[in-house]
């Protein structure tokens, strides 16, 4: 099997196999793709998943398949091997979906209504309070493809957390927060250095600009999160 | 004749080294010689000594880093470092895996006894570690084998194919030695298969028998997927791979798995029905693997919640009766109680809050609400409250202890469906809510929370009759806590994501291993 990330342009060879499948009337019991009609899904045939450089494939023609009757052409030669390079692009293809599937996902989620996406931004929504679209929001939907503006419209990933520590000496020190858990918080300071307090040392406020995201999650309807993006989708 | 006694004591020591499966049914005091430390799933360790009067001053006994032979040939190192290995202890030794590889540790030193590597094809996602069986170790690899090792020396015994590679299949759990059957399921992240388990003979590798977790068109089980010929191709996908190491009773010789969630993942039309036995608790007799009972935790599941956090064991009173319990902190965040035995369901609750109706049968599962099936242009639904980190229940504070991931939400989109027969995943779930994980101590008769930390919820949990309970939580970070307020009594930090600790008692002293990346930390009170 290919790794994951090795899933890349289609080859000549396959491109090649892909046509001489069907010309030659594979795809007439297989399917067009391979997925089986009135003959196995070869996706998912132990035999084509096994076959290096056409090796098991060959074995099966060559063996007698398709059956003679009624008369059937079998691909011999480089036909046969651009065939199997086809079958195995398709099941990468298969394997690895979800990257197929995204330039499926970007032309069809946006499904809502611009225009009650644009009420909900200034009313119920309370979108209005932070954002404009003539102001941070302009031009939005050029920055972001529309599967990831949806997901930043929910999650404000990025957003800086500001945190102001009080030391025992009453002294306070503002920075960006760095990191903040059960035991430490560290913040960086104008200058860029960073400092770290054990919890218990100090007092820690946190300036969080998504909080009010956050807060949204439990309240989203799907409805409103698609007409969000329609009408998102028109900052252009 | 001095000589002659010496030899035959030292031959006895040796053979204390090796683990009597007949001897994993009473627990094991001091050890950890199975994935959950015994067959309950408990995590739980009979061990005092580190408690929580002197748990302040622990130390550092050993660290072992883990140098696989060979770089990875297949994915990235880094997904092999960050691996979810659970060590176990037997005798003298520590026994840690890596995907492709193996560690005997010296479990006093952390000094290395032996390593075995065998590069596989195949996912390097994940491996969860080994299982013992006399004088042997078993391991799962990322090209779906079994390999039995020899424990004194590292060398390879048998190994067998039990799945196909080239359809995705790999084994990452534990295996877990019941009786004389090594028990393996299959692992299915990249897979279109149907999920399966295995029992194999010890000595040979020789399969005893193999359950699917889908069932054959026609059988017990298939009615629940569709009739036809539609129906019998999407069932050869299927799906529902039992992943994680079972729990086992052995006086009711039943095994309990976890099943994985059902392919295709995203697309519910293409199942209709509930879809037996995915992301379900399966009791399977150990001697033959039949199905003696089954509880669906989410019928027809849309949504990947699957039911691969541990099934734990437990006997305990339940509104005032004894019962023998089967507890699970579901992914889909409820708590489901159910009598071991037959498979009633006794309580299911919900543990996080989440954004929809949280509807149920009179069973206690979730009724499928089609509305909130995966769509091309997304629904926003919670992405699990838990996953396969291994939780903890306590005898002594009767609280059930789990890493959990609240308010964790994925838009899950379906692909349009271009295709007649969707495959695989057929969609994607993209996280867009994150908060940090924490531990959460529940009531088991309720399903209510007793108390939360945010000093938690990395990896799996620890408890002991110390009164502690162990844990890891963001930033490499390891904590014990009072486990019954959840109050932090020590915490140090590890520099690597950190996963599930193990303990075990050697030489008087009492030893906390936390793995981290692909290293060991042994934690102790100072040597007096």
């Amino acid at each position: 099997m290919a790794p994951q990330n090795s899933f890349g342009p289609e080859s000549e060879a396959s491109k090649r196999g892909r046509a001489a499948f069907q010309t030659i009337g594979c795809s007439s019991c297989h399917g067009s793709g391979g997925e089986g009609v009135s003959a196995p899904d070869l996706l998912q045939s132990a035999v084509v998943r096994h076959d290096i450089c056409g090796d098991t494939i060959n074995n099966m023609i060559t063996g007698g398949h398709p059956p003679p009757n009624p008369p059937a052409v079998r691909p011999a030669g480089s036909a046969l091997y651009d065939i199997a390079d086809y079958l195995h692009r398709r099941i990468d293809e298969i394997d690895y979906l979800p990257q197929y599937g995204r330039a499926e996902l970007e032309h069809l989620i946006v499904t809502g209504n611009a225009g009650a996406g644009k009420e909900y931004f200034s009313g119920s929504g309370g979108c209005s309070g932070c954002h404009s679209p003539g102001g941070d929001l302009k031009g939005i939907a050029t920055r972001y493809d529309a599967a990831l503006l949806e997901a930043r419209m929910i999650s404000a990933p990025g957003s800086k957390s500001s945190a102001t520590v009080t030391l025992p000496s009453g002294q306070k020190l503002h920075g960006q927060l760095l990191s903040i858990d059960t035991f430490d918080v560290s913040i960086q300071d104008e200058a860029g250095w960073s400092h770290t307090w054990p919890r218990g040392d100090v007092t820690v406020t946190v300036q969080d600009p998504a909080a009010a995201h956050r807060a949204m999650i439990l309240k989203f309807k799907d409805v409103d999160v698609r007409n969000l993006l329609a009408y998102l989708e028109t900052l252009k | 004749m001095k000589k002659v006694s010496a030899v035959f004591a030292l031959a006895g020591c040796l053979c204390a080294q090796g683990l009597d499966p007949e001897s994993l049914a009473k627990p094991r005091v001091g050890e950890w010689p199975t994935y959950y430390g015994d067959y309950s799933g408990r995590r739980f360790s009979q061990l005092s000594q580190i408690n929580r009067s002197n748990v302040g001053s622990l130390t550092l006994a050993w660290t072992f880093t883990a140098n696989p032979a060979a770089p990875p040939t297949f994915e990235g190192l880094e997904r092999v470092a960050a691996a979810g290995s659970v060590p176990i202890r037997v005798g003298n030794a520590v026994y840690f895996t890596l995907p492709d590889n193996v560690w005997a540790v010296d479990a006093q030193s952390g000094r290395q006894l032996w390593h075995y590597y065998r590069p596989a094809p195949g996912s390097h996602s994940v491996n969860f570690g080994a299982g013992m069986y006399k004088s042997r170790i078993f391991f799962g690899t990322p090209d779906a084998h079994v390999v039995a090792l020899d424990a004194r020396t590292g060398k390879k015994l048998w190994e067998v194919a039990v799945g196909d590679v080239k359809f995705g299949e790999a084994i990452t759990m534990a295996p877990l030695i019941a009786g004389n059957h090594v028990i393996v399921g299959s692992s299915g992240e990249g897979a279109d298969t149907p999920g399966f388990a295995v029992a194999l003979d010890p000595e040979t590798g020789k399969t005893q028998w193999k359950w699917s977790a889908v069932p054959k068109p026609g059988k017990t089980g298939s009615e629940t997927w569709m009739s036809g010929k539609s129906g019998e191709e999407v069932m050869v996908h299927g799906g529902g791979h039992p992943s994680m190491t079972p729990t086992y009773d052995p006086d009711l010789n039943l095994l309990y798995l976890g099943t994985g969630s059902p392919r295709p993942t995203f697309a519910g039309e293409a199942r209709v029905g509930d879809n037996l036995y995915t992301s379900s608790i399966v009791a399977l007799n150990a001697e033959n693997g039949a199905v003696v009972w089954y509880y669906q935790t989410t019928p027809h599941d849309t949504h990947a919640w699957d039911a691969l956090a541990t099934p734990v064991l437990a006997d305990l009173e339940f509104k005032g009766k004894p019962r023998r319990l089967l507890l699970q902190a579901n992914r889909n965040g409820r708590l489901f109680v159910l009598d071991r035995a037959t498979g009633e369901s006794l309580l299911s609750a919900p543990y996080v809050t989440t954004n929809w109706p949280n509807e149920v049968n009179g069973t206690g599962q979730p009724i499928p609400q089609k509305d909130r099936e995966p769509r091309p242009d997304g629904v926003l639904a919670p992405t699990g409250a838990t996953d396969s980190r291994p939780a903890s229940f306590s005898p002594n504070t009767n609280l059930f202890y789990a890493n959990t991931d609240p308010n964790r939400y994925s838009i899950f989109y379906r692909w349009s469906g271009s295709s007649a027969m969707p495959r695989g995943r057929a969609g994607v779930e993209r996280v867009v809510s994150r908060p940090d994980s924490v531990l959460v101590a529940l009531d088991y008769q309720t399903g209510r929370t007793r108390w939360t930390s945010d000093a938690g919820g990395v990896g799996g949990v620890l408890s002991t009759a110390g009164g502690l309970v162990i844990t890891s939580g963001a930033n490499g970070s390891v904590a014990a806590l009072d486990a019954d307020t959840g109050k932090v009594l020590w915490h140090s930090r590890m520099g690597a994501m950190a996963n599930s600790a193990i303990t075990y008692e050697l030489g008087g002293r009492q030893y906390i291993i936390t793995p981290a990346g692909a290293s060991l930390f042994a934690w102790a009170l100072p040597e007096r």
